[in-house]
């Protein structure tokens, strides 16, 4: 296979900053090859990204070094405008993309430049929406009204419309419910084989990644920490794991274990049963499960026959019952579009039902004046940037506090302690806005936990981010819970979150689908199904070799590898 | 503003041709400035009502400017019962409120309700119910695409289409941090209807902040996607696709309304 993108001692500085994002960056793709790129925040995935389609040098200021070449054009040299006809990036946030307010408008944005027949321009832009598995009803819908993965995929369809030679995807599925992601990588996998097209994808899901890339190239401080097969990478599990990639569950279990390293679920469970087979691996005996001490749960919100229409019509939710107890740690799961967010609004107040009570704490919450609600129940939103609006850090979170009328000694001591908590200290007199975009989540997160909440809602805290942002989010969570707080998290991340929240609440059309422990939920392949819900690796694992005696609960690769030893 | 009429024959009309029928409107309410007027008032208070019916614009959508006229009416009725006495032929209601001797005469404070006064006070409400009317068929029928394309058909540039583009998603973009940033501070015990003018003044100033710095960074991002779709102020793409071309009827009505236009001029000037 011929070269098609060579990237050649890459070095890129942005103007104003001190420190090199590449360094030195040397990579080559061969024509129609699907290269996976992985990496730490902070790693310049992105930045490489702008620095193939020539934005880098071309319109970011900065400090530029090396050499780009987009199947024979330099970067530097020719205009963006020929080498975005050879290459398509798309974005990790679809809505960045959209101008116009169709599908069809967006789509057709670039091929106007580059087309000249309306005849032909119409065909392109049925084939490109069928490329990605939608049909032409889409072309008068608004971009912004679509569910998650339809709006990545109307965003690839725009990228792939102008037939590119390759297509860089950065982060594609961050946004997206489990069976949304399947969708677009499967309508990649599809524009591989019909177009033969090379991609270039960054991406946090290696499962994903592990099915459909030829060679994964791990990005680390700016430059290439190691590159191989996604056998060769995804199985040198404490390599990638230095680098904040969560590993592929399938090799994470076999190679822990010392077996052939596994990519796919089925490889997996062929080594295991090998294995067990031989005798070479042993079934744990299950620990012997605590008797379950039956306390009496104090309700801390009951909603009852819950109904909540948009003023466009749309019903978002339809007949919610749904009991909260203090103490609960909930995931909130279900696809876009099924009524979370609309649900989390109603619990803290900002969106009244049309019908239906909701009582926090036996009170109707109509009664409750908006700081005592706020005491109570609060928000934490999907995106940090809503809701920093102070000079320093410090007064961000003692701003609530304050509002509330708590003494000034009361206030500096929930905010330390907030600050504390959220692990920020050495940032107090920082300006929130300066800060990462980790610890911008964790400082949104303090400037609500300053208020004491009984209950938090928290809205996709690990989008986006790595391994150790997610892992050290999660830890920080689970011991608010311990300390008492009641934690209800809106997320699509099944697999970060199963093995710590105590009770699984799905959202489907309006309605809550089915409440209770992760691992009875997902037992219920119609509510899986419905819900567009992916079980994870570890459970199905443990599904189909529980004729071996491997209990069936385990939820995540460390649980199923407590019941297996050699 | 939330108004989507259904597709009726008047859209057929190019965008520009919607605009100058609106716009025609609003010229010819300048005309409107005394009972000698009453004639002209009623013709465009019926043509745009009618234009809005037309236009297929709901009528449960008006209700929301029902407040808006209301109000005004009030006011302006106000005004002239109370604060104008306007004389005519008839009087229906005289009343004295107060009456002050002063060393330049008497000075009287009193209700004059009189077949003068209700007609100066349709006149004025006419003119701001013409108006209303007027805009809402503007808003009503036509959407940011047809202004784009109308933008495109009158030869604008490709770069100012691609900017009006970028407009009309900055204001909903706008909108929506604008509510987002207000609900975040409402879930930490900030209560804008309980609170004091000047304390919401301030908590507007603070919401302006992240606002802003999402405008800023969502710009940004907006402009890389642009670039990188090899987008720029100065492409030409050779086609455009959806091409709206002045018919017959575009030209009989944009022609009728300047020369109904030039004849209210001319009657009411001369």
């Amino acid at each position: 296979m011929s070269e098609i993108l060579k990237v050649e001692d890459l070095w890129w500085k942005y103007e104003g900053r001190e420190d090199w994002v590449l360094r030195g960056l040397d990579l080559s793709v061969s024509s129609g090859e699907v290269v996976g790129i992985i990496g730490p925040s902070g790693a310049g995935k992105t930045t490489f990204c702008l620095s193939l389609i020539g934005v880098i040098p071309q319109r970011l200021q900065g400090a530029f070094r090396g050499k780009v070449t987009v199947d024979g054009l330099d970067t530097v040299h020719n205009d963006l405008t020929k080498i975005s006809r050879k290459l398509s990036l798309v974005f990790e946030d679809p809505e960045v993309q959209y101008v116009m307010s169709t599908v069809e408008d967006e789509i057709l944005l670039a091929l106007e430049n580059i087309i000249d027949s309306r005849e032909k321009i119409a065909d392109r832009i049925e084939w490109a929406l069928n490329a990605v598995g939608l049909s032409t009803d889409f072309l008068l819908r608004n971009p912004l009204q679509l569910s998650g993965g339809e709006k990545q995929l109307v965003a690839i369809a725009s990228a792939i419309a102008t037939h590119p030679k390759i297509l860089v995807l950065d982060e594609p599925t961050s946004d997206v419910d489990p069976v949304g992601k399947l969708e677009v990588f499967d309508s990649i996998r599809k524009l591989r084989e019909e177009l033969g097209v090379t991609v270039v994808i960054v991406e946090h899901e290696t499962e994903f990644l592990s099915r459909l890339a030829d060679r994964i190239v791990a990005f680390s401080n700016g430059k290439v920490a190691f590159a191989g097969t996604p056998q060769e990478i995804f199985c040198n599990i404490s390599a990638i794991q230095q680098l904040d990639v969560f590993p592929p569950q399938p090799s994470q279990i076999t190679c822990s274990l010392g077996l052939k390293p596994s990519l796919t679920e089925e490889e997996a469970e062929n080594t295991l049963r090998e294995a067990i087979v031989k005798g070479n691996l042993r079934i744990r005996k299950p620990p012997e499960e605590s008797a379950i001490v039956s306390i009496d749960r104090v309700e801390l919100v009951a909603l009852d026959g819950v109904h909540f229409s948009y003023p466009n019509g749309v019903e978002a939710l339809n007949g919610i019952d749904l009991k909260i107890f203090e103490g609960d740690f909930i995931a909130l799961v279900g696809p876009n579009g099924s009524g979370k967010s609309t649900l989390a609004k109603i619990l803290c107040g900002l969106l009244s039902p049309k019908a239906g009570q909701v009582k926090i704490e036996g009170k109707p919450i109509s009664k409750f004046h908006r700081r005592d609600l706020a005491r109570l129940v609060s928000y934490v939103f999907q995106n940090p940037d809503h809701q920093l609006f102070n000079q320093t850090v410090k007064e961000e979170v003692a701003f609530a506090p304050k509002i509330l009328g708590i003494s000034e000694d009361e206030v500096e001591e929930r905010t330390d302690e907030s600050i504390s908590e959220m692990e920020l200290n050495g940032l107090e007199n920082e300006h929130p806005l300066f800060l990462s975009k980790g610890e911008r989540r964790r400082l949104a997160l303090a400037s609500i936990l300053s208020l004491k909440p009984k209950m938090l809602i928290i809205d996709e805290p690990t989008t986006g981010q790595d391994y150790r942002t997610n892992s050290k989010i999660m830890a920080l969570l689970r011991n608010l819970n311990r300390k008492g707080f009641t934690i209800l998290l809106i997320t699509h991340a099944l697999p970060i979150v199963s093995s710590n929240v105590s009770r699984l609440l799905v959202m489907y059309m309006g309605k809550i689908l089915k409440d209770g422990a992760p691992r009875v939920v997902l037992d219920d392949d119609e509510v899986v199904k419905k819900a567009r819900l992916i079980v994870p690796t570890a459970k199905r694992i443990a599904e189909s070799l529980s004729g071996y005696g491997i209990p069936r609960n385990a939820l995540t690769a460390d649980e199923l590898l407590q019941y297996l030893t050699l | 503003m939330g108004i989507s009429a259904r597709r009726t024959a008047l859209h057929k009309l190019h965008v520009v041709t919607r605009f100058v029928i609106a716009f025609s409107i609003g010229l010819a309410i300048v005309f409107i400035r005394g009972p000698s007027d009453i004639i002209l008032a009623v013709a465009l208070l019926l043509l745009s009502v009618v234009l809005t019916c037309l236009g297929g614009v709901p009528i449960r959508s008006l209700s929301k400017f029902l407040v808006v006229i209301v109000s005004v009416t009030i006011f302006i009725g106000f005004s002239f019962i109370f604060l104008t006495q306007i004389p005519g032929k008839t009087t229906y209601l005289e009343y004295v409120i107060m009456s002050i001797e002063t060393a330049k005469g008497i000075f009287t404070w009193k209700i004059l309700i009189s077949d003068g006064t209700l007609t100066y006070l349709f006149i004025y409400c006419s003119r701001i119910v013409i108006m209303v009317f007027s805009a809402i068929f503007l808003l009503g029928t036509i959407d940011d695409r047809e202004v784009i394309w109308g933008m495109r058909s009158v030869g604008l540039p490709y770069g100012a289409t691609v900017v009006a583009a970028l407009f009309f998603r900055g204001i909903s973009l706008f909108a929506d941090d604008f509510f987002t940033v207000r609900d975040a501070m409402a879930v930490r015990g900030v209560d804008f209807a309980k609170t004091s003018l000047l304390k919401k003044l301030h908590l507007y100033f603070y919401s302006l902040i992240p606002i802003f710095s999402l405008m800023l960074r969502r710009s940004y991002d907006i402009s890389l996607a642009l670039e990188s779709r090899g987008l720029s102020p100065t492409s030409k793409p050779p086609m455009i696709f959806h091409q709206m071309r002045f018919k017959t009827a575009d030209y009989f009505v944009t022609i009728l309304c300047i020369v109904a236009v030039l004849v209210i001029y001319l009657e009411k000037s001369f």
